[in-house]
């Protein structure tokens, strides 16, 4: 039998598995047209899923963005594998936030 | 000139296969939605305006869609719900349907929010079209297509100058307001 995989339960796995990278602050709506998985209900914000994968826009607050863009890129690939989709994954740094800002908050 | 003569027939029979194999890919159609409405024991009739509220319904519940129809029956359905005794059956405003035996065809007249994406708002309409009809009513739905009439900007007013604006710049600068003295 097929089993179907609901799309907006693809979208939130991938959104947990980014915001649970260490150096992620949050994911990121983008500055343009907003990335998003809209589903019946609701959206999934900062993700979007293409045929091939998915679009990932985080905010990062580690001193090595370039190691958690790829931690980023690992974890919802990974995800995506895991629920039987495509997982071609494009990680897109929004903004970033000094760890120092964040404290004074 | 042999060689010719025997490899021919050949490519002929490596054919052949591979109709019975479309053949065969056919009748699994019969399990899919659309069968279970035309059994041995009668047919089950649905009428078009079924599931045109069904598609209606299902393409609001994706967040991106402000309103749907076109420009002249949003202001007819409008005025419609103000008046008492309105039932609310406007759930169909918007969408045309062809109802078949087995299978369904429909058409949407959307707007969607300005600063959203079409592309993944019309995706998840079809989506969820496909599958609160075909669930609900188990016609097959063979094609969605999706007319974007508008988009909607937060504040209303803006919309109309925006639009005028818009369309102006297409005709060309001699009609539009100067921008510069």
């Amino acid at each position: 039998m097929t089993t179907v995989v609901r799309r907006e339960d693809v979208a939130r796995a991938a959104a947990d598995a980014a915001q649970a990278v260490a150096g992620v602050a949050r994911l990121s709506a983008g500055s343009g047209v907003e990335v998003s998985t809209p589903y019946a209900g609701g959206k999934v914000v900062g993700v979007r899923l293409t045929p091939t994968g998915a679009e990932v826009h985080v905010v990062v607050n580690g001193y090595d963005i370039g190691q958690v863009a790829d931690d980023v890129l690992t974890a919802v690939s990974g995800a995506l594998t895991a629920a039987g989709m495509p997982a071609v994954v494009d990680v897109v740094v929004a903004d970033i936030e000094s760890v120092r800002e964040r404290r004074s908050d | 000139m042999e060689q010719h003569a025997t490899t021919q027939p050949t490519q002929q029979s490596t054919r052949s296969p591979a109709v019975p194999e479309t053949g065969v890919a056919e009748p699994r159609r019969d399990t899919q939605p659309g069968a279970a409405l035309t059994t041995e024991r009668g047919t089950t009739r649905i009428a078009d305006n079924v599931v045109a509220k069904i598609a209606g319904l299902a393409a609001r519940d994706i967040p991106g869609v402000h309103s749907m129809g076109s420009g002249m029956s949003r202001r007819v359905g409008q005025l419609r719900s103000m008046m008492p005794g309105g039932d609310g059956s406007s759930a169909a405003q918007g969408v045309a349907v062809q109802v078949g035996e087995r299978e369904a065809a429909i058409d949407l007249d959307l707007v969607t929010w300005y600063g959203a994406s079409i592309v993944d708002i019309s995706d998840a309409v079809r989506r969820h079209v496909i599958g609160q009809v075909e669930g609900m009513t188990g016609l097959k739905v063979v094609e969605v297509n999706i007319q974007v009439d508008d988009i909607q900007v937060e504040a209303d007013d803006q919309t109309t100058t925006q639009r005028s604006r818009l369309s102006r710049s297409g005709e060309g600068r001699d009609d539009s307001e100067p921008r510069v003295r």
